[in-house]
């Protein structure tokens, strides 16, 4: 089973980097579009009303558009959202939200992250940690705190790969991770009231 | 019956996780060429930022398939790297293999046919864009970044682009000297 995972994943994980680097890329444009457009405003207070018009499209793009992190995230809410219905297809049907959890962290995380998770625990008021102790992505790091804060952003995605699937079981949550020591992840994942 | 059940059951799992894994993968690339064509708005520029991305990718691939594959050997002419791109390189990463054909005279451009794209196993390219987005461009990317690493210069594209196949046409250009080292960009 390790080389189906091991082979396999190698794709993903280069895939992966490019997309972390062509987001922060254009966040950085982003960043830089803004400072223009404020500087810009600021040098012609009375800027013609024609012009301001013509510039609101590309101001709506900035400002709406968010960080690479968010965006990075919604794009794994949208795999995660068919990944789960994929496997989940020909299981029967999950009555409450433990067992919905416990789906995620079994068939889920060893179909998509090639094992299962380490250690699931819940207050049983809506918040859980998941934790993994080498999780795939971070599992080529150097290990320890070296590389702590540039493993944020490769968590993004995972994260919104977590959101999605659960949305999509019929759970609405709110997914963070945080990294005490490299490869070991935790996610927590925070249910949120349905109105 | 019990045992039975239980052995389809795991059976089915290990087909599943297989299949699987390389689903993240599909539907990750999907989900980014998505979110190219709302970026660039057009699919130009869509391709361009896929041959990119593939150059990079390609670049370190080259030296994981030559660290995982020692059997093969210095490639002399274009028919043995045709052949590796096409058996190994190919089926290592993507799972699947490709068909070498259309040779033309000087033996230095052939095309590579994958009967069954993996990355658009789930994909229907609308109509409007099928014209101009070349959705597998990646493809041709990673394999010209990754002869680049190989000191073979290469050009690259897709010929033709069906629902499930796809045709990539590979033609040599030239062969880098050693001094000069490979950008990365």
């Amino acid at each position: 089973m390790n080389s189906l995972i091991s082979g396999p994943s190698f794709p993903f994980e280069f895939l992966h980097a490019e997309i972390i680097r062509y987001e922060k890329q254009r966040e950085a444009e982003q960043i830089e579009k803004r400072k223009n457009w404020i500087e810009e405003v600021r040098n012609n207070p009375q800027m013609e009303v024609s012009l301001l018009d013509e510039q609101l499209k590309s101001v709506k793009q900035v400002f709406i558009q968010g960080n690479a992190e968010t965006r990075l995230e919604g794009l794994g809410y949208r795999v995660g959202f068919v990944l789960v219905e994929k496997i989940a297809k020909d299981l029967p049907r999950m009555v409450t939200e433990l067992e919905r959890m416990k789906f995620l962290c079994k068939e889920f995380w060893t179909a998509v992250f090639g094992k299962q998770v380490d250690n699931l625990r819940t207050n049983h008021q809506g918040i859980y940690v998941i934790q993994d102790n080498k999780f795939f992505i971070l599992a080529n790091f150097a290990e320890g705190k070296q590389h702590m804060e540039e493993s944020a952003i490769y968590l993004a995605f995972p994260c919104g790969i977590i959101r999605g699937a659960l949305y999509n079981l019929g759970i609405t949550s709110l997914v963070t991770s945080s990294v005490e020591s490299v490869p070991a992840v935790k996610f927590h994942v925070h249910m949120q009231q349905k109105s | 019956m019990g045992i039975d059940s239980k052995k389809v059951y795991s059976f089915l799992r290990s087909k599943a996780i297989r299949r699987i894994s390389g689903e993240l993968f599909t539907l990750t690339y999907g989900a980014l060429v998505a979110e190219l064509l709302r970026d660039l708005e057009s699919p130009l520029a869509v391709n361009r930022q896929l041959d990119k991305m593939g150059y990079n990718i390609g670049l370190r691939l080259a030296d994981d398939l030559l660290a995982k594959n020692s059997q093969i050997q210095r490639c002399t002419d274009m028919h043995q790297v045709a052949d590796v791109l096409a058996k190994v390189a190919l089926r290592s990463y993507l799972g699947v293999t490709a068909q070498v054909s259309n040779w033309n005279a000087r033996n230095d451009e052939f095309s590579l046919i994958l009967e069954s794209n993996p990355l658009a196993e789930f994909v229907e390219v609308p109509p409007e864009l099928a014209q101009d987005l070349r959705y597998s461009q990646i493809l041709c990317g990673a394999i010209r970044g990754a002869l680049e690493m190989m000191h073979m210069e290469v050009q690259t594209f897709i010929v033709q682009e069906h629902s499930q196949s796809v045709e990539i046409r590979v033609k040599f250009i030239r062969i880098l000297q050693e001094s000069v080292p490979p950008g990365d960009d």
